[in-house]
């Protein structure tokens, strides 16, 4: 048995407070005029949006099983971003399960002055990322639009969201202890009748701890503000949490879970006709599987919402082949339901795209994503992403912990498969008349890279896709005239995206004095994917996935060339980061080759390894390197 | 401007209006997805029919059948929704039904509709749960399906004892029948037109009430082509209206602000504030308009959304501090009535034309005339939070309605130069040694800055990226042609202050700028490019990207770019040669570019381009190709230098 807590007079004090903080009625208001009079906040943070001066959540379940959720929130807004886009307050919840009670909104002003919200600055709108989702209508936004508020002005607001109804799992979740801007004093408080087990994950003297019989107040002294750069880590993956759990046991976390997602995918007549017409065609099991991918991947729209916001119960597979759109565990049901239709063994599999998971408290919350096992054959298993766009089938995306939680008897641990992300161009450009250059590039890719591509490419008619390939040629060498184009296996997710362009030009060089150059440009289709553009980072480099790119140019030029300059071969010196440039000239067949290979090897780099890699990469580019300069045979 | 479609948006919400062949036989006679090979999705059939009163009240029956080709066709329209306003307007759906290529019919079900807020009009800060839409998800659809949405609106006067609208005759799909039905009374007769295109009318008259009917059909579609004008502007389309002159519609949109041009004690104390230290009336109205412009903030909250958005009145807009551009003017008219200055509410369009030969209420904006002390007019946009412009440039080349009592004509602002809107990169490079590296880098400090709209482009950056945001930009937009630059320094200075010229200011180096090949040394024209010019380098070049266009491309305003580099190099080179002089001066285009020796160790790089216009024909569009393939070979030529013996 765990023995009760002893608590020294420091942290009762501090508990104290703290509880005193939840006291209804309890109002700071008097204080709050003079605390943005006092702020120098705006100064200290001149690129941040807003300063949060308090943030207390207070999170409770009660003897019946309801949660309930305080929340008192104080914050300032810096300048003018900060106003335009923090005034209008948003409180998303479920209005089919839960009730929401705003008790404080005031905008508090500088000129010792409180105002309210008007009436008609309350309204429940639909989340942006719900439009047209009308099964998940249920989940709504109360806005509150602070109309009075200019820069420097601050907002008050405490409400409390209750469930209407207990949910029947047990009383878990993960808590991020920082804010996406700074802040100070962010308190955290969970509380059930018997006291949930917990872990701060990325705990630091930042973040004291204190407990009774049935609470934990975690409180975070201050949250850091990060100069947003590209990518850079999200604030799921880069802040502290706190996860706890009412329960030791996976079990009765995963089980309600994984009976739910097999109820709600047993196969019904509507899903055996869909797979009957999906697979009509198909011979192999394989063949079904491809068939079943396809039809996931091109027919059901993908609703980017929050597993944890939409809740875990799961609409029916009938429900969401209707409507043809799904949410992450919606998706998941129904391209179950669709495998064990066409008598597949298959199951669920959770995944996490923002960390390891905690296997010490149990905890739905880690996990933001589900995938489906389905056994192919004896022995071998694929594993499919059902919430999946413009991936081929191999590829599991977003995956940043490379372990899955099976939803099977026992609930195992599953090792999630990689797979390649390479993209490769050869262009061969005949330069033998300088007045009339023929260009022929390939470009195959697969991974993360024929993801990029399909995603520019799959929803644009052919006559869109001319013009993109025109525009690509025109980056080539400005005034080229795109000839032909083919794009293969587009629209087939089972196989890999190839694409083949003929051009033509008549200025593809320049001449001065006796020198003629060619400056080899990137081709805009077949680049690195990641832009890469930063001097220097202040923050981490998180990169979606580990990629490799391949470019390689064959010219064919005039064997009486006299070359003058070329680019040197060169290999990069970071260690997880590989740059290679190779340039070799035949000078009796006048043919040159110049490849160029890119590649990351993990995801994450700190400054430091950034400042290796960005400078491997700048002598990779530099414009000279890419340059090949002759003087033409005098006549 | 984002904020400028919402206003069309219910316009069009407001505007929307069978047959004697059954559905079947429409999909069986026009449904051939091989007449179109290249195209998402047909509309078989369009039927907007729309039965007005006398006191503007209406009702629209719309009907389509719209046949599905593509992927992207599926996407498109497996989910239909209708827009509405629940403060005006009701909405009841009649059918929704998806005709199955095996000949069956398949009924949306009662939860397949759903009723929920826009939430588009959030971007644009306008938070309105009766700014409303019904969906309706249709099941099983699939490509080679037609969907059909039969509904009705039911909607009060939104102009009082008139009726005007705009129907689309043509979109980006193909449509085999479009068919408009308008039923009004008699004495309320309808001035109507299509435009940009035919359509066969008929008109029958029966109990005191007039039926006018068009039909178009095999209609092609428009094509999508990026920085394109509105296809508004393009499209064929029907235009009617109930008023019989622009006068009368002047006079309608001026009866809303009556009681609104108030003021109030408040009012009155920050004006004298505000005008207390200035000394001339240009300076009064700068002074009132920076405060409109930058302290009252655009805000959606409690909005009417009668013909013309009817304004709060000026108290209540300079109390609460928010409001839209209809609150905003009035606010600014009122408060110059306070010190004596005349102004006019006027509405104007921003990205789409005025068809002048019908009076209509589709109009994006409201802006405010001034009269000036010396007989002059000027335009002047307080919703614009960034405009240093005294008398707003975009506005010239459009046309306006001032909204008088008396009734005003429209009226046509006579086009501006490009001088009005005129951007400066200003920039001075040296070549270091760097350290023991043979080849020297490059120093560069380079200072952008505007006027008129390229001032507000540049501000409207600094606002969207303060700090960072803009080191980020700049090293972009460099990296371009030399993808180891190092930024130094990006320094913008405050966009907001509307009483300080606005400017960036960069260092930043270039290492290992030059190559020696032999005894000869060469580097590329410093911003050679024009990387930091919005016009050429950005604009012009991103908009010239494919060989041919079918549409004029709306570029806002005549705009003009300036740019000076002086290049340093050290004594111990000679320069042997540097790129030609480039000049091109075919209309609306004009491009002067001049290297020259200012001494023998300082070239001095000038350029100055411009337009002439507010769109570029598909005609110029080839003039500009031909620029730009000038400009890109002018780009890529170098400067050879020898080391001096």
């Amino acid at each position: 048995m765990r023995q009760p807590n002893k608590l020294n007079i420091k942290s009762l004090i501090f508990l104290l407070v703290i509880l005193a903080l939840f006291i209804p009625g309890h109002s700071q208001e008097m204080n709050l005029v003079q605390l943005l009079k006092d702020s120098t906040k705006a100064d200290q943070y001149p690129e941040s949006p807003v300063y949060h001066f308090y943030l207390y959540r207070q999170i409770e379940r009660d003897n019946q099983g309801i949660i309930k959720e305080n929340v008192d929130h104080f914050f300032q807004l810096l300048n003018q971003k900060g106003r335009d886009a923090h005034s209008n307050y948003r409180m998303t919840f479920n209005k089919e399960s839960q009730t929401i009670q705003v008790n404080t909104s005031d905008s508090v002003l500088k000129e010792d002055k409180i105002a309210g919200v008007e009436k008609d600055g309350i309204n429940d709108v639909t989340p942006p990322a719900l439009s047209n989702a009308g099964m998940y209508a249920n989940i709504v936004d109360r806005v509150y639009s602070f109309q009075q508020v200019q820069p420097g002005d601050g907002i008050h607001v405490r409400y409390t969201k209750q469930d209407l109804k207990q949910t029947g799992m047990p009383f878990s979740g993960c808590i991020l202890l920082h804010t996406e801007e700074p802040g100070e004093n962010l308190v955290y408080s969970i509380s059930a009748p018997k006291k949930p087990v917990y872990r701060i994950s990325g705990k630091s003297d930042n973040i004291e701890v204190a407990e009774t019989d049935n609470r934990i107040t975690v409180t975070v002294k201050s949250s850091p503000f990060l100069t947003p750069e590209p990518y850079t880590p999200s604030l799921e993956q880069r802040s502290p949490k706190l996860f706890f759990s009412e329960t030791n046991e996976w079990s009765q976390i995963l089980t309600p879970l994984q009976q739910d997602l097999e109820t709600k995918a047993t196969p019904t007549k509507a899903i055996q006709m869909c797979v009957k017409k999906v697979c009509q065609q198909a011979k192999t099991n394989t063949d079904k599987i491809n068939a079943i991918y396809n039809f996931m991947t091109k027919e059901i729209k993908k609703v980017r919402i929050p597993v944890w916001l939409s809740g875990y119960t799961a609409h029916s597979a009938d429900v969401v082949l209707n409507n043809r759109y799904c949410d992450p565990k919606d998706g998941a049901v129904l391209l179950l339901s669709l495998l064990k239709s066409a008598k597949f063994n298959a199951f669920p599999v959770l995944s996490s795209s923002t960390g390891t998971i905690n296997e010490d408290i149990p905890n739905l919350d880690q996990y933001d994503g589900i995938l489906i096992a389905v056994e192919v054959e004896k022995g071998k298993t694929l594993i499919l992403d059902p919430f999946t766009e413009y991936k081929t089938i191999d590829f599991l995306h977003l995956i940043d912990s490379r372990t899955g939680k099976a939803l099977k008897p026992g609930f195992p641990n599953l090792e999630l498969p990689k797979c390649d992300s390479t993209i490769e161009t050869t262009v061969r450009l005949n330069l033998t008349d300088e007045h009339n250059a023929q260009f022929h590039i390939h470009v195959s890719a697969n991974g993360y890279c024929d993801m990029i591509m399909r995603q520019q490419l799959y929803y644009k008619s052919k006559e869109e896709q001319l013009k993109y390939f025109q525009t690509a040629a025109q980056k080539l060498v400005e005034g080229a005239t795109l000839k032909n184009f083919t794009v293969t296996h587009l629209d087939d997710f089972t196989k890999n995206v190839e694409i083949d362009l003929d051009i033509t030009s008549d200025n593809p060089t320049i001449s001065q004095k006796h020198i003629t150059f060619l400056t080899i440009p990137a081709f805009e289709i077949a680049t690195y994917p990641y832009d890469l553009f930063l001097d220097q980072r202040k923050n981490d480099l998180s990169l979606p996935y580990p990629v490799k790119c391949v470019t390689r140019w064959e010219i064919a030029m005039e064997k009486t060339n006299h070359i003058l300059y070329f680019p040197k071969s060169l290999t990069g010196k970071s260690q997880d980061f590989t740059t290679r440039l190779t340039f070799q000239f035949n000078e009796g067949s006048g043919t040159a080759i110049f490849e160029k290979e890119i590649k990351n090897l993990k995801n994450r780099y700190t400054p430091e390894e950034y400042a290796v890699l960005k400078s491997d990469l700048s002598n990779l580019d530099h414009w000279k390197n890419n340059t090949i300069l002759w003087e033409k045979a005098k006549k | 401007m984002k904020r400028y479609y919402f206003i069309f948006l219910l316009i069009l919400v407001f505007s929307i209006g069978a047959f004697g062949q059954s559905n079947w036989e429409i999909i069986e006679k026009y449904g051939n997805p091989k007449d179109y090979p290249d195209q998402d999705t047909i509309i078989l059939y369009a039927n907007h029919d729309v039965t007005f009163e006398a006191d503007g009240s209406f009702v629209s029956t719309i009907h389509e059948l719209v046949k599905i080709l593509s992927p992207r066709g599926l996407k498109a329209n497996s989910t239909q929704e209708v827009s509405y306003t629940k403060r005006y307007q009701d909405v009841q759906l009649l059918a929704a039904n998806v005709y199955h290529e095996n000949k069956t019919v398949e009924s949306a079900p009662e939860s397949a509709i759903k009723d929920e807020s826009i939430a588009e009009t959030q971007q644009m800060n306008i938070f309105e749960e009766n700014f409303r839409k019904k969906t309706v998800n249709f099941a099983n659809v699939a490509v080679g399906d037609t969907v059909e949405m039969h509904y009705r609106i039911k909607s009060k006067a939104l102009v009082k004892d008139n009726f005007c609208s705009v129907f689309p005759l043509q979109s980006f799909d193909p449509a085999k029948i479009f068919k408009i039905t308008i039923n009004g009374p008699k004495d309320k007769p309808l001035h109507f037109l299509v435009k940009n295109g035919t359509a066969q009318f008929k008109q029958e008259e029966n109990n005191n009430r007039i039926l006018y009917t068009w039909d178009a059909q095999n209609v092609q579609p428009l094509k999508k082509e990026l920085g394109m004008a509105s296809p508004t502007d393009i499209a064929q389309k029907l235009i009617v209206s109930t008023y019989n002159n622009w006068e009368e519609l002047s006079k309608y949109g001026a009866s809303l602000n009556v009681g609104k041009i108030d003021s109030s004690p408040q009012m009155i104390k920050k004006v004298k504030e505000l005008t207390k230290n200035a000394t001339t009336e240009k300076d009064k109205i700068r002074n009132i308009f920076n405060f409109i412009s930058t302290e009252v903030r655009y805000m959606g909250s409690s909005m009417d959304v009668g013909a013309f958005l009817e304004p709060h009145p000026a108290s209540f807009t300079f109390e609460k501090k928010y409001g839209v551009c209809r609150d905003k003017s009035v606010l600014f008219i009122s408060m110059l009535k306070e010190i004596g200055v005349k102004a006019d509410d006027v509405l104007v369009n921003v990205t789409v034309k005025v068809d002048p030969e019908i009076p209509n209420i589709y109009f994006q904006h409201a802006i405010v005339a001034v009269h000036l002390n010396d007989g002059s007019k000027i335009y002047m946009d307080p919703t614009l939070e960034l405009s240093t412009s005294f008398g707003e440039p975009y506005v010239k080349g459009k046309y306006v309605l001032n909204l008088t009592p008396e009734g005003n004509p429209l009226e046509l602002v006579p086009q501006g130069k490009p001088t009005e809107s005129t951007g400066r990169v200003t920039t001075q490079c040296s070549l270091n040694k760097d350290g023991d590296n043979p080849c020297e880098s490059l120093k560069l400090k380079a200072e952008i800055s505007g006027s008129g709209i390229y001032d507000l482009q540049l501000r409207t950056l600094g606002k969207q990226l303060p700090g960072f945001g803009m080191g980020l930009v700049m090293q972009q937009l460099l990296q371009r042609s030399d993808p180891n630059v190092k930024i130094i320094k990006v320094e913008p200075t405050d966009p907001i202050d509307l009483n300080q010229p606005f400017k960036i200011s960069l260092e930043f180096e270039i290492p290992e700028y030059i190559s020696q090949l032999g005894d000869v040394y060469m580097m590329k024209l410093p911003l050679g490019q024009f990387q930091l010019d919005l016009l050429l380098g950005i604009t012009a070049y991103q908009l010239s990207r494919i060989p041919e266009r079918l549409y004029p491309i709306f570029v806002f305003t005549p705009m003009q770019s300036e740019t000076e580099t002086e290049i340093h190099i050290p004594d111990e080179y000679e320069i042997v040669a540097y790129p030609d002089t480039l000049t091109f001066a075919e209309s609306p285009f004009v491009l002067d570019v001049k290297i020259t020796e200012k001494t023998k160790n300082t070239l001095t790089f000038t350029g100055t381009f411009s337009w002439s216009k507010d769109y570029i024909s598909p005609q110029e569009y080839q003039t500009l190709k031909a620029l730009m393939k000038k400009v890109d070979k002018f780009s890529r030529s170098m400067i050879i230098l020898k080391k001096r013996s």
